[in-house]
């Protein structure tokens, strides 16, 4: 099977059993935070109530739906009201769902007043959530935040790391008429910023002035007689330097209680944010050993567009080593955030998280349920992760 | 820089955080022309009421005086009047008529129901955006003054304002000075240099919460986490250097083997985990409570310097373990990895071959040479000694800098924040500028890079 090819490629899969069970670990995960809610939600696939086949879990239906429409068994509880046939998802509890029979701080191996469909297998906590529901969904929110920091993070600094290490200080030249036209559309973008008209005409007003200008500017480039060159690699390793001059944990938090949105997107910006430049620092050094390849100044010979052969001829062989930053950034994100659930910041407090579970536990220092099993998570994570970069590192030096 | 911008984006305003501090007639008088009084009163005394930075740049139709209108919300009224009706200079008139007539309304004896009313209508007149309802209230305000006959210059303030407001409903043709940005400079009066100026002499600023000098409270701090973080990071260095030669000299033994797993491990452990699994087992009753959970004890009681710091040093045995455990991970891998570089190079053999012995070797050249990335790394983690031990102190309630940061966040004191950050930056570029002086001090090979 071609998946099976696939899979045998990936990096690490041979050299070791542990990192085998690293690799099977993160699909284990990944594949429980794609059918997490289908998993773990209190509505059911599908009930009968009086005749009439419901699919909540894939329609809107719920409780109080089902109230209205059926007003002699209101109201409607999935767990007490007495369905005609009903199929379960196989953790009935969704982890936001408070579980007032069997209560709060309940250890899985307590005797729970509920049947055994609805134990709560690993425990409820302070509220009366269950634990496995809490997790299931902390795995969904790490690797969307891990991965989409990350993957936003590559975006923005292997296309800069690659632009400074390609142009160099000397590469890259511009005419003067391309930087007059270039001041002439920063004018015009001021001053229809402060025209007194409303926000929409100034809005496409702006749209217009910035298409024309980049249609002139691109237009511009090999006229005009005297060149200048723009030094890419200074500016772009200016911003890299005034980005790392930030404490990173200090600005993280500064910055997720200061943003006006909040949320996962704002964390996920904000750790993008703060590590793109390591990424633009292994790729530029990628890319400055790949200048000097033979096939590279072949294709400068014939006059490629430089845009063209850094998107198909450099970036696709430049990845092995932004590959290791980039697993290690997946897992420093993953415990940036976590932490930052434990403090209490990050996200919004209803949203269940390991992090969040973990800090319940620090005032009721009795459930060890709450301790073990979300921080073993964590460390289950990350230890794969590590596991795996590691790999990839060693066959990369091995090279 | 990007933190001034960052405090200015606080949401809140910020004259309001420190009238409650400094003025408590704000908050006791109901009196809208005291509160206004009071306020700006308050932003003259804290620079407040200057214009944010060197120069700024605003829409052509407003007028420059407009941003020294103090409180921001009759200030965004008038914006609002003036982007209605083009005509700036009838705006700014009929907001000094206004205030001249809550002025004259209010400042009589509250006695009269009737100046109590009008005061405060007038104050709702000044916050009102629409012009339309500006124009219906001022016009039901002056007949009731002409019926009830009060003050003849107040009267007069009233119908003035009336007109104005009838006017400024009709828009006016705009010149073309209103479509172009103005620019005014500003000069040094300025909020981005007087706080510059402020950081860099270190004035004091009092913090929101108990209006303390802000630089006494991080002095404190930093000594707690200099503490801290200093004895984590030699112990880190120390120890992680050593089983990194260790390793490196027996490479492939089975005990070496589990030793690097184990060392593994203890890298891939959130800390915040191993803080919580630790307090857990070691101190909270459940198992064994042989180590405090957290604080720094009560140490005031004690005279004696050394039994002082036997407390402390109790107390702070748990949270030095959890900070060092990931450091040496890392550091003993480092050292280990570049032992092995050492080992592979060819001076080695010919000192073998020479015949010294394998003890001196390993002392007078392999650790020497082996500890030149060390001192990058070293100069990395720098910074760290000062921001790095944020979730440990506030798990362990040590009081240093990062749990004050986190609780100052907590509870909006600003002014406390920034200078932290600032601090924690500055800290930073200086460690880097550092590393690469002593670097090209201790290695004579390193050349500039053109």
């Amino acid at each position: 099977m071609r998946i099976c090819h696939y899979i045998k490629q990936l990096p690490g899969w041979h050299s070791g059993v542990h990192v085998k069970a690293a690799w099977w670990f993160i699909f284990f995960i990944g594949f429980i935070a794609i059918v997490g809610p289908w998993i773990a939600n209190e509505k059911p696939f599908y009930c009968q109530l009086d005749g009439v086949n419901y699919f909540p879990m894939f329609s809107n239906t719920n409780e109080a739906i089902l109230s209205t429409q059926h007003p002699s068994l209101a109201p409607v509880d999935w767990q007490t009201t007495p369905f005609e046939s009903i199929v379960r998802a196989p953790i009935p509890y969704s982890h936001f769902s408070i579980d007032l029979k069997t209560g709060a701080n309940v250890s899985p191996f307590d005797s729970q007043p509920v049947s055994i469909r609805m134990r709560h297998w690993l425990g409820t906590d302070s509220l009366g959530r269950d634990v496995l529901a809490g997790m299931i969904r902390g795995c969904r929110v790490s690797l969307l935040i891990g991965l989409g920091s990350m993957l936003l993070a590559l975006l923005i600094g292997v296309l800069l790391g690659s632009m400074a290490a390609y142009w160099g200080n000397k590469g890259k030249r511009i005419s003067w008429l391309q930087i007059l036209l270039t001041l002439c559309m920063i004018l015009a973008l001021v001053i229809v910023l402060y025209l007194p008209t409303s926000w929409s005409s100034r809005l496409i007003v702006i749209c217009l002035i910035m298409s024309l200008g980049g249609v002139w500017i691109w237009i511009a480039g090999d006229k005009g007689k005297k060149n200048i060159s723009l030094p890419v690699d200074q500016m772009i390793m200016g911003m890299v330097s005034i980005i790392d001059g930030f404490p990173a944990m200090f600005i993280i938090i500064i910055l997720v209680s200061i943003l006006p949105f909040k949320g996962w997107l704002a964390l996920l910006f904000v750790i993008a944010l703060l590590r793109w430049p390591a990424m633009a620092r292994y790729m530029r050094a990628e890319v400055f050993r790949m200048r000097e390849l033979h096939y590279i100044q072949a294709a400068q010979a014939i006059n490629l567009p430089s845009w063209t052969i850094i998107t198909r001829h450099i970036i696709p062989f430049a990845f092995r080593p932004v590959v290791i930053s980039f697993i290690f950034g997946v897992a420093t994100a993953i415990l940036a955030e976590s932490a930052l659930s434990y403090l209490g910041i990050g996200l919004p407090p209803e949203q269940m998280n390991w992090g969040r579970l973990l800090a319940q536990s620090r005032s009721h220092f009795e459930s060890w349920w709450l301790v073990m099993f979300p921080g073993c998570a964590i460390f289950l994570t990350l230890l794969s992760l590590y596991v795996i970069g590691n790999a990839v590192q060693k066959e990369v030096r091995g090279e | 820089m990007v933190a001034f911008w960052l405090s200015k984006q606080v949401p809140g305003d910020e004259v309001l955080d420190y009238l409650s501090i400094e003025s408590s007639a704000y908050n006791t008088s109901i009196n809208p022309d005291q509160q206004r009084k009071a306020y700006q009163q308050v932003a003259h005394k804290r620079g407040l009421d200057l214009p944010f930075f060197y120069f700024s740049l605003h829409k052509g139709i407003y007028p420059s005086l407009l941003f020294t209108l103090f409180p921001v919300e009759d200030r965004t009224a008038v914006q609002h009047w003036i982007d209605e009706s083009r005509n700036s200079e009838s705006s700014m008139e009929l907001y000094s008529l206004l205030r001249k007539s809550l002025e004259i309304s209010c400042g009589k004896e509250l006695g009269s129901s009737l100046a109590e009313t009008s005061c405060r209508e007038i104050h709702s007149i000044l916050l009102q955006p629409d012009l339309q309802i500006v124009h219906s209230s001022l016009d039901h305000l002056y007949q009731r003054q002409m019926s009830n006959q009060g003050d003849s210059i107040w009267i007069g303030h009233l119908a003035k304002a009336k007109e104005l407001s009838n006017q400024l409903q009709s828009k006016q043709p705009l010149l073309l000075s209103g479509y172009l940005p103005a620019f005014t400079w500003n000069g040094n009066h300025n909020q981005y240099h007087q706080w510059m100026a402020g950081l860099i002499s270190f004035q004091p600023l009092s913090s929101l919460i108990d209006g303390r000098n802000a630089w006494t409270k991080i002095g404190e701090a930093l000594k707690w986490t200099l503490v801290l973080n200093g004895l984590a990071f030699m112990l880190a260095i120390i120890i992680g250097v050593l089983i990194g030669i260790w390793s490196g000299v027996s490479e492939g033994s089975k005990k070496e083997k589990w030793i690097s797993v184990l060392l593994f491990t203890f890298f891939a452990i959130p800390s915040f985990w191993l803080a919580t699994l630790l307090i857990f087992l070691l101190s909270s009753g459940e198992w064994i409570s042989i180590l405090p959970p957290g604080g720094l004890g009560d140490y005031h009681g004690t005279n004696s310097w050394l039994e002082k710091w036997s407390i402390i040093a109790v107390h702070l045995i748990l949270p030095v373990f959890c900070l060092a455990i990931g450091s040496l991970a890392y550091i003993s891998r480092q050292m280990k990895q570049s032992i092995l570089h050492e080992f592979s190079q060819p001076y080695v053999s010919s000192l073998r071959n020479l015949g010294i012995s394998e003890k001196t070797i390993l002392r007078k050249h392999i650790i020497r040479n082996a500890l030149f990335p060390m001192i990058t790394l070293l100069g990395n983690a720098v910074p760290t000694i000062i921001s790095g031990s944020l979730i440990i102190e506030v798990i362990f309630s040590i009081p240093g800098m990062g749990r004050l940061l986190f609780t100052s966040l907590m509870s909006r004191d600003w002014p406390v924040v920034f200078p932290i950050l600032m601090l924690a930056a500055g800290v930073t570029i200086l460690s880097y500028t550092l590393t690469d002086i002593i670097y090209k001090w201790l290695d004579p090979r390193v050349k500039s890079i053109d």
